[in-house]
């Protein structure tokens, strides 16, 4: 995924709505209202940025564990045919693309936890989910403390992404 | 767009969930041999509830005036048999799901909490609807 799609993945909450209020502008009076409280509060840079010095980090780690998930996973395929494995991997693999797209320059040097193998399938798929979930809660956590809102939003999606892989009936014990 | 609007068009999202949901229920109910997709329906209405629930009491705590539901909604396209329901019901919850994963970018704690998680329950219910598995769930396909 390109850095450019997902720029345009910004758009996706004003793509035409499924359900429209009948004759009326509900939405656009919406979309018309400004300002708010200042308890509300606001990100603390432009949300329409890819973000602040102090996300660099938080990027570069979110990375790796979705790198080691990667590695995990592509391993896991070669010993383990599960069709469920295939699927995960590719996933995974434009987790770590979209999430490379969101830094301005490569990173290098990421140290890499490789997630411990087990020979068998149950023990693949079983590890499998206990990764997914960590990474559910990590890149929930990357979300919530997100300077960029932007970034922010990439780590909200790859965690509800690795909350319904976890859940894949392959997976689920 | 304020954080504010964010949150109100997350509660517009809501109503109008509700409404499909409501469509959905009444068209599940007539559809032999369809109690378990009936009873899933009625599952993910009374977690959208629950959602606009929570987004109303919010609204309110931060002094703002919560949108209200319109009178009626137009459907997409017609709802008659098993599969209009599936499609519909995985309709709205992308189109919530974008939302919310609009309102994520908008918002900061305590807010964007129940945006982060509502994108997660939105993703996890289109899924059920028979969605394939998506990368980047209220952002766009990879």
């Amino acid at each position: 995924m390109s850095r450019r799609a997902l720029l345009g993945g910004a758009t996706a909450a004003g793509m035409a709505a499924a359900l429209t209020g009948c004759g009326s502008p509900a939405r656009d009076g919406l979309s018309a209202r400004t300002g708010g409280p200042s308890s509300l509060g606001t990100v603390s840079s432009d949300p329409a940025s890819w973000g602040s010095e102090s996300d660099v980090p938080r990027l570069v780690g979110a990375i790796a564990d979705e790198l080691a998930i990667l590695a995990f996973l592509s391993s896991a395929r070669r010993r383990t045919p599960a069709s469920v494995l295939r699927l995960l991997a590719d996933q995974q693999r434009q987790h770590v693309e979209g999430l490379k797209a969101a830094l301005s320059s490569p990173f290098t040097n990421t140290a890499m936890h490789t997630p411990a193998r087990r020979g068998r399938l149950e023990g693949n798929l079983s590890e499998a989910r206990s990764l997914l979930l960590a990474a559910r809660d990590a890149r929930r956590n990357d979300a919530l403390t997100a300077d960029s809102g932007l970034l922010a939003r990439l780590f909200a999606s790859v965690s509800a992404s690795h909350a319904v892989a976890a859940e894949l009936d392959g997976l689920r014990g | 767009m304020s954080a504010a609007d964010a949150l109100q068009s997350c509660l517009a999202a809501e109503h109008a969930d509700l409404f499909g949901y409501g469509v959905l229920g009444g068209v599940l109910a007539g559809i032999s041999g369809a109690a378990a997709l009936e009873a899933y329906a009625g599952t993910c209405y009374a977690e959208h509830r629950a959602r606009r629930d929570d987004l109303t009491t919010l609204l309110y705590r931060l002094g703002e005036t919560p949108v209200a539901a319109e009178p009626a909604y137009t459907l997409p396209f017609g709802v008659s048999g098993l599969a209009a329901c599936k499609r519909l019901a995985r309709e709205l919850e992308a189109r919530t799901a974008a939302i919310y994963a609009q309102a994520v970018a908008e918002t900061v704690v305590p807010s964007r909490a129940i945006a982060v998680d509502a994108l997660t329950d939105c993703a996890r219910r289109e899924a059920g609807w028979g969605a394939p598995l998506q990368a980047f769930p209220g952002i766009g396909s990879g």
